[in-house]
């Protein structure tokens, strides 16, 4: 089924379940929050042992694709990519850790600040699910082909800031864009 | 020390607190008193701090020290057969620039003018950049992870053929193009004549084949890949040219590796370096050449990014000029505002009367 739509029935689910909950009963409330942080460690769980089976298949496959410009960081041309499959994989993981941890600190700065508790209960169950729905998870750890729509660079979904700056955040994969952007003479930015 | 101090004051607040003790009290006192019963802990932190970073600066920068002449010492065999002068003066090896950047130099070889090598370590001397930028570093992009580097940079003194070819481990190889111009002008490819690990950047087959001396070719193993960043012949600049100048040919071999220690890895960059040094006395002796059309591509190809950058400077000229155009303008009518009506009547009038005889020209012309 579709990830989206199984989301709004998770989050319409939750909303009710946070209904019947007696937020305000301290007890409840501790278990909602260690409902809630054992979520994370294994959604965290699940992003360290896909990395550590990237690391270990160490496939050095060469990968090569072009991203389109992104228009926020003053980009107006395209980019050609050049990496491996290992390092492709290791990346898409750290983005998924850092997003874990961006999350934590947004519900950190929503429970422990501002005292909501609704949250608590509605991200605790969706983190787990977009950890194993995440395509390199399900790659790495289900074993499923890389083929289709598994195909890497993989595909993003058009978010919404894709539409207001016009770009589509799409990557090329044809021959004739990757051999033009390759050797287009874009690096040479001043390293530190 | 701290501890006998301790146990004085420890043993002196237990009998009198300097705080609770009156202005009368106090002024009773002999000074040793007062120093017995006054509060010390802020200074004892202070200096206690102070002492652990100096410490930790210490140990940081010998650590740095020790990496950079294990790395000379390993080479320094190959470079004194080869070369007259090996290090920054006839008893210094390298100069220390900081903590983490040191340099050395060789010298004094036929057919190479001198090799430059450079290093940048980790801030190992300054353990909370070190451990700030470690952990940025995950969370930006915009923060590299301190690594140890060292550039040898050697410098032919023979005339040969511009052209771009590197041999670049595919591990971070995408950084390497992003920091590094003339990869970025280059094609990447993999080749069953290299390991694996490693992939060819050159601007033609012909050159990524004829580079590959037997030597060079024997010297690369699969797992040379997660220290060697690239080996690369280049003319171009590292960094992409700002001015026409920085598109001018100067002719290169790099090495870029990561710091390392172990003896094999370092017996596998002194292999390198010998099979490079034979290269270059290949190049000379014009055992290696190219052919002409490949050479021709080269050319091309120079031209075409001179063009691109001459395109974006008319065009940063252009916009310069509109700017200055639209300011005069704005002058001219603020200077005609500031006039007698009938001073400025006179000159619409002479406007209108230009804008008349152009539009009867132009009906003329389609008559």
């Amino acid at each position: 089924m579709n990830p989206a739509v199984t989301n709004i029935g998770i989050m319409l689910v939750m909303m009710q379940v946070s209904k019947k909950l007696d937020l305000e009963d301290p007890t409840i409330l501790l278990y909602v929050r260690i409902a809630y942080l054992s979520c994370q460690a294994i959604a965290l769980l699940v992003y360290l042992y896909t990395r550590i089976k990237v690391s270990s298949k160490n496939d050095l496959t060469t990968l090569k694709y072009v991203e389109s410009p992104n228009a926020m960081a003053g980009e107006t041309e395209p980019k050609a990519v050049v990496t491996t499959v290992k390092e492709y994989d290791l990346k898409q993981v750290d983005s998924l850790i850092r997003s874990v941890f961006t999350s934590l600190a947004m519900m950190g700065f929503m429970h422990v600040y501002m005292k909501y508790t609704n949250p608590l209960v509605m991200q605790s169950v969706s983190s787990v699910k977009s950890a194993l729905e995440a395509n390199i998870v399900k790659i790495h750890v289900f074993g499923t082909p890389a083929s289709g729509d598994l195909k890497r660079p993989f595909k993003a979904a058009p978010g919404f800031l894709d539409a207001l700056t016009g770009g589509s955040g799409a990557v090329a994969t044809d021959k004739a864009s990757i051999e033009s952007a390759e050797v287009a003479g874009r690096g040479g930015i001043k390293e530190e | 020390m701290f501890s006998f101090l301790n146990s004085i004051a420890s043993a002196s607040a237990s009998v009198l607190n300097y705080d609770d003790l009156s202005y009368e009290e106090l002024k009773e006192m002999t000074v040793f008193q007062r120093i017995k019963v006054h509060d010390w802990k802020l200074e004892y932190m202070t200096i206690g701090f102070t002492l652990a970073f100096i410490v930790l600066f210490k140990v940081g920068d010998y650590w740095n020290e020790r990496k950079v002449t294990t790395f000379l010492n390993s080479q320094k065999e190959l470079f004194l057969k080869n070369f007259a002068q090996f290090g920054v003066s006839p008893d210094a090896t390298y100069i220390k620039d900081s903590s983490e950047a040191y340099s050395s130099y060789a010298s004094g070889r036929e057919n190479i003018a001198k090799v430059d090598i450079t290093f940048k370590l980790k801030p190992r001397h300054n353990t909370f950049v070190w451990l700030l930028e470690t952990g940025l570093s995950f969370f930006t992009e915009s923060v590299n992870s301190p690594q140890d580097r060292v550039d040898i940079v050697i410098t032919p003194s023979i005339a040969y053929d511009n052209f771009i070819t590197a041999i670049v481990s595919k591990i971070g190889m995408n950084d390497y193009r992003k920091f590094n111009y003339f990869l970025s002008l280059t094609k990447t490819s993999d080749s069953d004549k290299i390991p694996e690990s490693f992939v060819f950047m050159s601007e033609a087959a012909e050159f990524q084949e004829k580079t590959l001396t037997e030597p060079l070719r024997e010297a690369l193993k699969l797992e040379s890949a997660s220290f060697l960043r690239y080996i690369a012949f280049t003319d171009q600049a590292v960094e992409k040219p700002a001015t026409l100048a920085g598109f001018q040919p100067q002719r290169r071999i790099i090495v870029s590796s990561h710091l390392v220690g172990g003896k094999q890895q370092l017996q596998q960059i002194t292999d390198i370096l010998a099979a490079l040094f034979a290269l270059v006395d290949d190049l000379a002796s014009k055992k290696i050449e190219f052919k002409v059309e490949a050479l021709r591509k080269i050319v091309k190809t120079r031209e075409i990014e001179i063009a691109k950058f001459r395109k974006i400077e008319d065009e940063v000229k252009a916009e310069i000029k509109a700017e200055e155009d639209a300011k005069l303008k704005k002058e001219e009518r603020d200077r005609v505002r500031k006039l007698s009506p009938a001073e400025q009547e006179k000159i619409e009038k002479k406007a209108l009367e230009k804008q008349r005889k152009k539009a009867m020209k132009k009906q003329k012309v389609r008559m």
